[in-house]
């Protein structure tokens, strides 16, 4: 009763050829899956602990550069409870710490061994190696004494947020939460030292790191002992108390605590995430062993059961691929719903504000509603970018045209520090109604961006000329370190993407491309002139228009400028 | 859903809020600008410094002599901004006030009250 392989009835072989690509489409992906659990794992073990460890380096090298600088004022009082200040040992120490963590990061995120993390994990990292780079300047300032006290955290900051931008950072937000407490220790440590004590701007500052670091702590609840209400206290005398002095060896007593007690916080997370992560990377491997194994002995053992006889081939018992598009498919209606009604609701609270502000009143309560005013128009500008990203439509619409002038004003009072963006450099023109929203936010990113990655004491430039073609451009300059090519690209990647990017990142230059898309606007990236990066905005000639009112004349700046 | 909300032009509101043409300042200058204050802007002063385009403007009208209210109604901005800017305009050396020191005190009612009618009918 011998049969040979040629005595196998043809449907029988083709459903056995059947049966063994069913069984590698469930292999495949089971394995996949299993590999991409591990990489999870290597990711937050590895190259997560390369860049905690550099942030942990600059943090260092912040706080001991502060002090180097306070030390070389002649006006401040040496730091009590800081014997380190002016002492240039240590410094000299921390910036080799950071360079060695640095070098260790920049060799994981090159070459062959970067294939091993995710995309998101490499672009984060490589950000910061990046901006690294930026600390031979800073440094050279420090050493020379002329870095100013807020140019020094804005570099440093600049920085760390490259690192903390990574999405699977082991402990992310106790690391957030962390950072914003080094920062504004690294203010207050000068702040307190100097004869003057906090000033405005600094009890300004020390009331946003604070409020940014307990909104860290809300989104990740850790155990910080008994440390925090005495920090807090601290601030609350910084904040509210007049002329009361908070002594720098008062608030090193009560900041160093919690910071410890954070470090030691994020430590445990980690360790908690890496248990997480073994059970489900080592479940997926075993179903991935499974479905391989089990199914390769059940597609031999039906090929035997063919050889010796034609039997009907077993069905095939095999798992389909899960998808989990479409989960998101109620919830999408409901938040353009929520978007909408909070843009009725700011539109609402802005004409009351309008309201309020032409009525007399105060010098100080007229100046607390512009700040009411700024706060809820940045309010506005989000809600709006919402429901543009979300395909929609913003409720302000214009049929008039409107001159570029005010377009490009409208859009640096959208953003934070607005005072530091000089628009005097507009040539009068007028665009399109139906342009106007989109223009306006594109802007505002694009002078957002600049504002966040310059030093605070510097200006942002915008410029504004005709084209040749009837086109018109606006330029978005600044004096900050400007970005490398590689940022360069992944930022015109990011903008002609229709897709977002990935982890929330580049997520200012997604909403620039998608805000150019509608209307067929050309962004382009350089560096600018003086360093910094300069964004250069073409709107096509047929969103440019005549201005219909009256009101048209032009100002003569040649004779105002100096 | 509810229904979609559009605002076209004037309801959109201004694309420049107030706060923005002073960079968040109210105060007034102290000896006070009146409304019917003359403005004369000086000729061949230079600031010194970039000037905002709400100043430019200003300096424009002021090309002639122009009473602050005027100055406010062309730009359609309340008196409160439009004095912060007279204000940093006068530091500026850029402008002055030839017949303010008539004109204060002698603050007429019924024409305040005319002004006022008027900015509020733009």
């Amino acid at each position: 009763m011998k049969r040979g392989w040629r005595d196998v009835d043809p449907r029988l072989g083709a459903g056995l050829m059947l049966l063994v690509v069913l069984w590698l489409a469930a292999t495949v992906p089971a394995v996949l899956g299993a590999a991409g659990r591990i990489q999870e794992r290597s990711t937050a073990d590895r190259l997560g602990s390369a860049v905690d460890a550099t942030v942990v380096a600059l943090q260092e090298e912040r706080r001991l550069s502060a002090a180097a600088l306070t030390a070389g004022d002649p006006a401040a009082t040496p730091a009590a409870g800081d014997d380190t200040a002016g002492d240039p040992a240590p410094l000299a120490a921390a910036r080799e710490r950071t360079d060695l963590a640095g070098a260790d990061l920049s060799s994981l995120t090159e070459g062959l061994r970067s294939h091993v993390y995710t995309a998101e994990a490499v672009d984060a990292a490589r950000g910061l190696v990046s901006r690294l780079g930026t600390l031979d300047t800073i440094r050279g300032r420090v050493d020379d004494r002329t870095a100013e006290s807020a140019e020094l955290l804005a570099a440093y900051r600049a920085m760390i947020a490259a690192g903390l931008s990574m999405p699977e950072l082991p402990g992310g937000s106790l690391a957030r939460a962390r950072e914003a407490l080094s920062e504004e220790d690294a203010l207050l440590r000068t702040a307190l030292a100097t004869r003057d004590g906090a000033g405005d701007a600094e009890s300004l500052r020390v009331g946003s790191l604070a409020g940014e670091r307990r909104a860290w702590l809300a989104a990740a609840p850790a155990d910080l002992g008994t440390t925090v209400p005495a920090l807090e206290a601290v601030e609350q005398r910084l904040l509210l108390a007049e002329g009361e002095r908070v002594a720098p060896a008062d608030w090193a007593d009560v900041a160093d605590p919690v910071s410890a007690a954070l470090r030691d916080a994020q430590t445990r997370a980690v360790h908690d995430a890496v248990s997480a992560a073994t059970p489900p990377a080592i479940g997926t491997t075993v179903w991935a062993g499974m479905i391989a194994g089990v199914g390769l002995v059940a597609v031999i053992g039906v090929l035997v059961a063919a050889r010796r006889s034609a039997g009907a081939p077993a069905a095939a018992t095999t798992r389909e691929p899960e998808s989990d598009a479409g989960q998101d498919r109620g919830l999408q209606p409901l938040l353009v719903d929520m978007h909408r009604r909070n843009q009725r609701l700011v539109h609402r609270l802005l004409r009351l504000l309008d309201g309020l502000e032409r009525r007399q009143c105060e010098d100080e309560t007229l100046e607390q509603l512009y700040r009411a005013d700024h706060l809820a128009t940045r309010v506005r500008r989000n809600v709006e970018k919402a429901i543009t990203l979300s395909g929609g439509t913003p409720g302000r619409q214009w049929h008039q045209p409107m001159p570029l002038g005010e377009v490009v004003r409208g859009a640096a009072a959208e953003v934070d520090d607005y005072m530091r963006v000089s628009t005097a450099q507009i040539e009068p023109a007028a665009l399109s109604g139906d342009a106007v929203l989109e223009v306006t936010h594109l802007l505002a990113e694009l002078i957002d961006n600049a504002i966040t990655y310059s030093p605070a004491e510097t200006r942002v430039r915008t410029g504004g000329e005709r084209d040749e073609d009837g086109g018109y451009t606006v330029t978005v300059t600044d004096a900050g370190p400007g970005m490398s090519d590689l940022d360069l690209e992944n930022a015109r990647q990011v903008m002609t993407d229709p897709e977002p990017p990935a982890g929330g990142l580049w997520s200012g230059f997604y909403a620039v491309g998608r805000f150019a898309a509608r209307w067929e606007i050309d962004v382009r990236l350089a560096r600018g002139a003086a360093g910094g990066l300069a964004a250069e905005v073409r709107i096509p000639a047929d969103l440019m228009t005549e201005m219909s009112d009256t009101a048209t004349t032009s100002v003569d700046l040649s004779v105002a400028a100096h | 859903m509810i229904a979609e909300d559009v605002w076209y032009d004037e309801d959109a509101g201004p694309l420049v809020r107030l706060y923005a043409i002073t960079g968040g300042r109210a105060a007034v200058p102290a000896d006070g600008i009146t409304l019917s204050a003359i403005v004369q802007r000086v000729l061949g002063a230079t600031a010194g410094r970039e000037l905002s385009e709400p100043e430019s403007e200003v300096l424009r009208l002021a090309d002639r002599p122009v009473s602050v209210s005027e100055i406010a109604a062309w730009m359609r901005l309340p008196l409160g901004p439009v004095r912060v800017i007279l204000g940093d305009l006068r530091d500026a050396g850029m402008i002055t006030f030839p017949r303010s020191g008539d004109a204060a005190g002698h603050t007429d009612r019924r024409l305040l009250e005319q002004v006022l009618s008027g900015l509020r009918s733009l």
